[in-house]
């Protein structure tokens, strides 16, 4: 049984429509990241499942028991904000010992708990300092130990990440995974970083003007996105209009810059009919040439070549003037990946590896 | 000099020279006074003398100031208890209409709070405007007596500093950040938890300043209680503009006026050291 469920909540703000008929289950237990820009309603989705906003219709669903209309201070949610919202005029332990108050614990198993909450986010021993002598990292940890202390059903962050410089971003991604580990809690993570979406998530939800686009794992999302918007957001890509000239069992042939290739038809796609041709930048291969391509390559020069320590980035003008994104690595088979600036190229990828959606 | 150091110059000039002779010269002056002997003709003249400190220690006059003080005091506490709601209900009306709001705070101030306490006794008299309404409404068989008691001194106090009571109030409350609320409500609390746990400590600077900005006028608005209490009322107010001007004893009107600053000195000093304590332990 899900833990929460969303049934065809809908939210608006005045006569802006925030969440549109958006239905969602979350497992006990996971790590679920919403993902999506800035305004796509995914801090919404949070705040509905905290009960800091109230939906306009449909039901929300924790544990098994309606809790649409339960206030906030009655859910068993707790919710690391993004700015923190830390008690000013409170310590490290009053802030983190607040819930528990509340709740009416003795003092000394508060004592206990927080000692112990503070071990885990690595903060032993900072009970009495106050909040304004922490630094933005350890500020982020008082903040999940406010919360985790209350050993909640749910844990919701809300973009906990994006005040931290890159490289505390990155250790906190890894403490937040130990975290949830070992806690065993439910994750619901709202983030608009593609890239924390995917390293952090058991499952990811790509969110866009108030409904869902698509939810799978990291690994789903990136390699076979659902739709274009999917496809743009997560991750980079190259985008190419081709056509279906005539379809074989499980492959087709289409028609892309006026080139023929043959791909894989997953999709049933028709003769004649308009497709996208989605390719990730590393999935694509580069060919030195001195004259004509050969067939499914699509001539083209580099433009730019970007040297990034692991991996190449080219920058290649094909020849009907589209920009595309070529990512390659070092590797002991072929040292040479290195390329001038206005060489002539030839571009193909394996067949499978691309991802065909319909023209929108 | 350039001109806008010029004009900086000018700006201050102005003002020191406006604060020189109109605050610090007549408060030396009354502090001057304060230790010159009582003459009838002259108002004060020589020699020096303490007399009048050592008269302000009179039990008759220490409870004129035990009056004056519990009156303050019950002001204080009636203006924070209206004021506050108030200034909530301002700060979290809808953006557009704060301004109005606030507008008809402020109003008031621009006619003279005497005229606005005349204003009071019209109303209050025994046949005044609201005996007239409730004898007409047939309420009361005959007027009731309003003026000239202890509530219509409070009334009359409170209704004068009210706005000096809300405004700073209205201030840390609006930019009260709706985020710590929210956190508060996520980890258990009740709207009166929320409050008495993270509204209440985080506006006591306003609190403080507004209890401050009541208190210390509420001791010399002498006119309110002379116009509402009748002159039953003593208050260290009251006592001062006698003896300047029904006594004519000036010098010991002086030295209860450097008294009554002391107070006050006193008082902003503890509110300046508590408040950047309290500062302090937030930033730092």
């Amino acid at each position: 049984m899900p833990v929460v469920c969303l049934n065809n909540v809908s939210k608006s703000f005045g006569s802006q429509q925030v969440i549109d008929n958006l239905c969602l289950d979350i497992l006990k237990g996971e790590f679920l990241t919403l993902l999506g820009p800035s305004g796509c309603g995914k801090t919404t989705v949070l705040r509905l499942i905290a009960g800091l906003e109230t939906c306009d219709s449909g039901t929300i669903l924790i544990n098994g028991r309606d809790q649409t209309r339960l206030p906030a201070c009655d859910r068993d949610v707790n919710t690391v904000f993004q700015s923190y919202a830390l008690f000013p005029h409170m310590n490290v332990f009053d802030n983190i010992s607040f819930g528990l108050k509340l709740k009416k614990i003795p003092a000394r198993q508060i004592q206990e708990r927080v000692k112990e909450t503070l071990a885990l986010v690595k903060l032993a021993g900072m009970d009495n300092r106050p909040i304004s002598q922490l630094s933005g990292g350890q500020q982020q940890r008082v903040a999940i130990a406010r919360a985790i202390v209350n050993q909640p059903l749910i844990l919701l962050l809300d973009e906990p990440l994006s005040a931290l410089d890159y490289k505390l971003r990155k250790q906190m991604r890894l403490d937040l995974r130990h975290l949830h580990r070992k806690l065993g809690i439910t994750f619901v993570f709202v983030t608009h970083d593609q890239e924390e979406a995917l390293t952090l998530s058991d499952r990811v939800v790509v969110m866009h003007n108030g409904s869902i686009q698509q939810t799978g794992t990291p690994k789903e999302i990136y390699e076979t996105p659902v739709n274009l918007f999917v496809a743009d957001f997560v991750g980079e890509s190259n985008i190419f209009d081709a056509r279906v000239t005539s379809t074989t069992g499980p492959d087709m042939e289409i028609r892309i810059q006026g080139v023929s290739k043959t791909v894989q038809n997953r999709r049933g796609f028709k003769k004649d009919q308009a497709v996208k041709v989605l390719l990730r930048p590393e999935d694509m291969t580069v060919e030195r040439t001195k004259d004509q391509c050969h067939r499914g390559f699509l001539p083209g020069q580099v433009k730019e070549m970007i040297y990034k320590g692991t991996t190449v980035d080219l920058i290649i003008r094909l020849d009907n003037g589209q920009d595309i994104f070529v990512t390659e690595f070092f590797n002991e088979d072929d040292q040479d990946i290195f390329y001038d600036v206005n060489e002539r190229v030839c571009v193909s990828w394996i067949k499978g590896w691309e991802v065909t959606l319909p023209h929108e | 000099m350039n001109e806008k150091q010029g004009f900086k110059f000018f700006a201050v000039f102005l003002n020191m020279t406006w604060f020189a002779l109109f605050v610090l010269a007549p408060g030396l002056m009354v502090v001057g006074i304060s230790f010159l002997t009582r003459d009838i003709s002259t108002f004060f003249a020589w020699p020096l003398t303490l007399d009048h400190y050592r008269e302000l220690v009179d039990p008759v006059y220490a409870k004129v100031l035990k009056n004056s003080l519990v009156y303050s005091f019950n002001t204080t506490l009636l203006c924070l208890g209206i004021g506050y709601p108030f200034a909530w209900f301002l700060s979290r009306a809808p953006g557009h209409r704060r301004p109005l709001l606030l507008m008809m705070v402020i109003i008031p101030f621009w006619t003279s709070s005497l005229i606005r306490t005349y204003a009071l006794v019209i109303l209050m008299k025994a046949n005044g405007i609201i005996n007239t309404v409730l004898l007409a409404a047939g309420l009361v068989s005959e007027p009731v007596s309003m003026l000239y008691t202890d509530a219509a001194v409070y009334v009359g106090l409170v209704y004068s500093l009210l706005p000096f009571m809300i405004l700073p109030l209205y201030a840390v409350l609006e930019k009260m950040d709706i985020r710590l609320m929210e956190a508060a409500r996520d980890l258990g609390a009740g709207s009166f938890q929320v409050f008495i746990h993270v509204v209440l400590p985080l506006s006591l600077p306003g609190v403080m300043a507004g209890c401050i900005m009541v208190f210390l006028p509420a001791m010399g608005l002498f006119y309110i209680p002379d116009l509402l209490g009748g002159a039953k009322t003593m208050l260290v107010g009251n006592f001062i503009k006698n003896q300047f001007l029904t006594a004519g004893n000036w010098p010991f009107g002086s030295a209860a006026s450097v008294f009554l600053l002391l107070l006050m000195v006193v008082m902003l000093g503890i509110y300046f050291f508590i408040s950047t304590r309290f500062n302090r332990s937030q930033e730092s």
